[in-house]
């Protein structure tokens, strides 16, 4: 088991004004599962993804990763977690303005304390995984949405994280780019990556193999899904869209 | 993250807002600039007094008749070659000369040139560490029997011989004929500004008896100074009580009248002229304050706002595994970054307004190796200082946080 949520929940704000944000939510994550975090906007999703991937504590109860508890993990302790055990995908790719492709994807790398010349090298790799090996020197304003979302990708996966998390990694992208982002996260996830994706995106969604649906902060589903939409090189089923080369 | 991965992010971020960080630092250029130009002038001021006492000689006190005080306003007053030889023989003075002094006419051919003759004992030349650069001292015979043999100083070997060989050439001083056994090695400029090589010498005794000889033998006996050479600095100030008694009591002065003679020590007086690049150096000193910390001010002000324009950043970069310390590091290298660039223009512009203030004011200036060490100093830790707090800000950044904001 990669993850264990017991009874999380997380409210903002002080007595009067208390959002609650997340209600005692509880699942088991086991390595290589690929699941979609549902519901409305505002249902709490974000925040769940947060307290995941360790960039947020729950008010109460308790996060199991990789069998550690992470109650009272010191914030140097997450942040060696969250550089080389987990990727982070978010809407707004987040990558940084002022480095190349390249340099972003290198940037795990440098807080894992890797030496350049096989910084360098890896980071190669990994836009070579995603397709991007021609723009490594490309600005991310020079690059398009779809491909600046590749690029976030291959930034998580540079350090090859057990666990891939992803925000909304479609929301800013047209349907045609979001199923090219989507086909290389299911391709990721053949090769044995588990990943969380949050989306309110019921196509979107129907990619994953398991789909926990959250309402008000509260988790109303978690189920397998059955009719699983497959594009990958093992897809059996192909809604159309092309298959881009990566892998 | 080390700290050189911390000054590539930091000189891309001041890169990108160059003016900005051009600004920012323009009160490091003016600190350190001036922190430069007062080492400049304070050490070239110091090394100026240094080389006037070593050229004056180190440790020599002058002793001086005060004209007047035993009644009749002698002309030499009331110091004497017997005095001389009472100081030369105290423990602290490891030599003493007595001195007599007048201007003279020194005429060789058809050249003559205007000159102070010092009419001395070899001693002088101990006490004053001047060695010759051709011929001989007096011998002992020539001092005892008054012979007319002269040493010329370097700038009067030039004037009359003008590059030809003086030794062993006639001059003749006061139209006496007089036979050139030595020229002096070059001394240059004295503390007072005055040519030290436009001199010569001849013994004390001929100097009294065939040039400014008076008619009586008090006279025959004054002189009109007297230079010791104490043995070390320390024993500079025991030689001066000791001198003082001895004189006191040759001269047979009671505990009620006033000393006849004055001591004086020219390393103290030329120390004591330096005192306007001294004021000056004070002058630069508080600017150079001032403008550090408000240089120091502005860099904590841009750092702070180059945080929270910056603050998304750090959520990614936390997000992708940025310890704190990391952060922190980022933005401290990018506050000394600033700083250094500061400093190193700063270093330019001090030792170009020193150079220029030398120049113009004709003060000595000395730029050694300390001053980019100062520079380096002075702006890394001004970098350091106030680059801190707006650092550690961003390093409490939490990552939820940072990552929400816009
Ligand atoms: N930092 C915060 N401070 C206050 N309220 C917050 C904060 N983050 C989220 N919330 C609130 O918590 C609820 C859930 O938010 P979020 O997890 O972002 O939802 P989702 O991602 O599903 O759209 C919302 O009502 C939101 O306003
Ligand atoms: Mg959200």
């Amino acid at each position: 088991m990669l993850l264990k949520a017991i009874s999380l929940s997380r409210s903002y704000g002080h007595d009067s004004t208390t959002t609650v944000a997340l209600r005692d939510a509880s699942f088991d994550l086991m390595d290589g599962e690929f699941v979609a975090i549902m519901g409305p906007s505002g249902s709490g999703k974000s925040t769940l993804m947060n307290i995941i991937g360790l960039l947020d504590r729950p008010t109460s109860g308790s996060l199991i990763f990789a069998g550690e508890h992470t109650a009272n993990l010191s914030p140097d302790h997450a942040a060696r977690l969250r550089n080389c055990r987990i990727g982070f995908v978010f809407q707004s790719y987040n990558l940084l303005g002022r480095n190349t492709a390249l340099e972003n994807v290198e940037l795990p790398l440098v807080y894992a304390g890797v030496r350049r010349r096989e910084r360098e090298l890896r980071a190669a790799e990994a836009l070579d995984k995603v397709g991007l090996s021609d723009k490594a020197q490309r600005w991310p304003l020079q690059l398009s949405g779809g491909e600046q979302q590749r690029i976030a990708i291959a930034r998580a996966l540079v350090t090859d994280p057990a666990l891939i998390l992803a925000d909304e990694p479609t929301g800013a992208l047209d349907s045609r780019t979001g199923n090219e982002i989507m086909a290389l996260l299911q391709h990721l996830n053949e090769q044995g990556r588990t990943i969380i994706m949050v989306t309110h995106d019921e196509i979107v969604g129907s990619h994953a193999s398991r789909i926990i649906r959250l309402q008000d902060g509260t988790i109303i589903g978690d189920q397998d899904v059955p009719d699983r939409v497959l594009t990958g090189s093992t897809g059996r089923k192909l809604r159309g869209w092309g298959v881009t080369g990566f892998g | 993250m080390n700290w050189w991965e911390g000054f590539r992010i930091a000189r891309r971020a001041l890169w990108v807002n160059r003016l900005r960080s051009f600004l920012t630092m323009l009160g490091i250029v003016v600190g350190v600039a001036s922190v430069i130009a007062m080492v400049a002038l304070g050490s070239g001021a110091k090394a100026q007094v240094e080389e006037q006492i070593r050229s004056f000689g180190a440790n020599v006190l002058v002793i001086e008749p005060i004209a007047g005080q035993s009644g009749g306003g002698a002309r030499l007053g009331t110091l004497t070659e017997s005095d001389a030889r009472g100081i030369a023989g105290l423990p602290p003075v490891r030599a003493a000369a007595p001195s007599v002094r007048g201007r003279a006419q020194i005429v060789r051919g058809n050249r003559n040139w205007s000159t102070t003759v010092n009419g001395t004992t070899v001693d002088y030349f101990v006490v004053r560490d001047w060695p010759l650069s051709a011929g001989r001292q007096f011998s002992s015979k020539e001092e005892s029997s008054a012979d007319k043999v002269v040493l010329i100083g370097h700038t009067v070997a030039q004037e009359l011989f003008q590059g030809g060989n003086p030794i062993g050439a006639e001059v003749r001083i006061l139209n006496a004929p007089f036979q050139v056994i030595g020229v002096l090695a070059a001394k240059g400029q004295s503390g007072a500004g005055t040519n030290q090589d436009d001199v010569v010498f001849v013994p004390i005794s001929t100097a009294k008896r065939r040039l400014f000889g008076g008619g009586d033998d008090g006279d025959r006996q004054s002189v009109a100074y007297i230079l010791a050479k104490i043995v070390s600095e320390e024993k500079v100030g025991p030689a001066v009580a000791q001198i003082q008694a001895l004189l006191r009591q040759h001269h047979r002065l009671g505990s009620d009248r006033d000393s006849d003679f004055i001591i004086i020590n020219p390393s103290e007086a030329m120390a004591l002229r330096n005192a306007t690049t001294t004021t000056f150096a004070w002058l630069l000193a508080s600017i150079a304050s001032v403008s550090l910390l408000v240089g120091g001010i502005s860099i904590m002000n841009i750092m702070l706002v180059s945080v929270t324009e910056r603050t998304r950043e750090v959520g990614i970069r936390l997000a992708i595994g940025a310890r704190r310390k990391d952060i922190r590091t980022q933005f401290l290298m990018e506050a000394i970054t600033l700083c250094l660039l500061g400093g190193l223009i700063g270093l330019v512009l001090g030792a170009g307004i020193a150079i220029a203030a030398g120049r113009l004011a004709g003060w000595p200036i000395f730029i050694g190796l300390n001053a980019p060490v100062l520079a380096i100093a002075f702006s890394a830790s001004v970098g350091l200082l106030f680059g801190w707090y707006p650092a550690s800000r961003a390093a409490r950044l939490e990552p939820m946080e940072a990552l929400r904001h816009e």
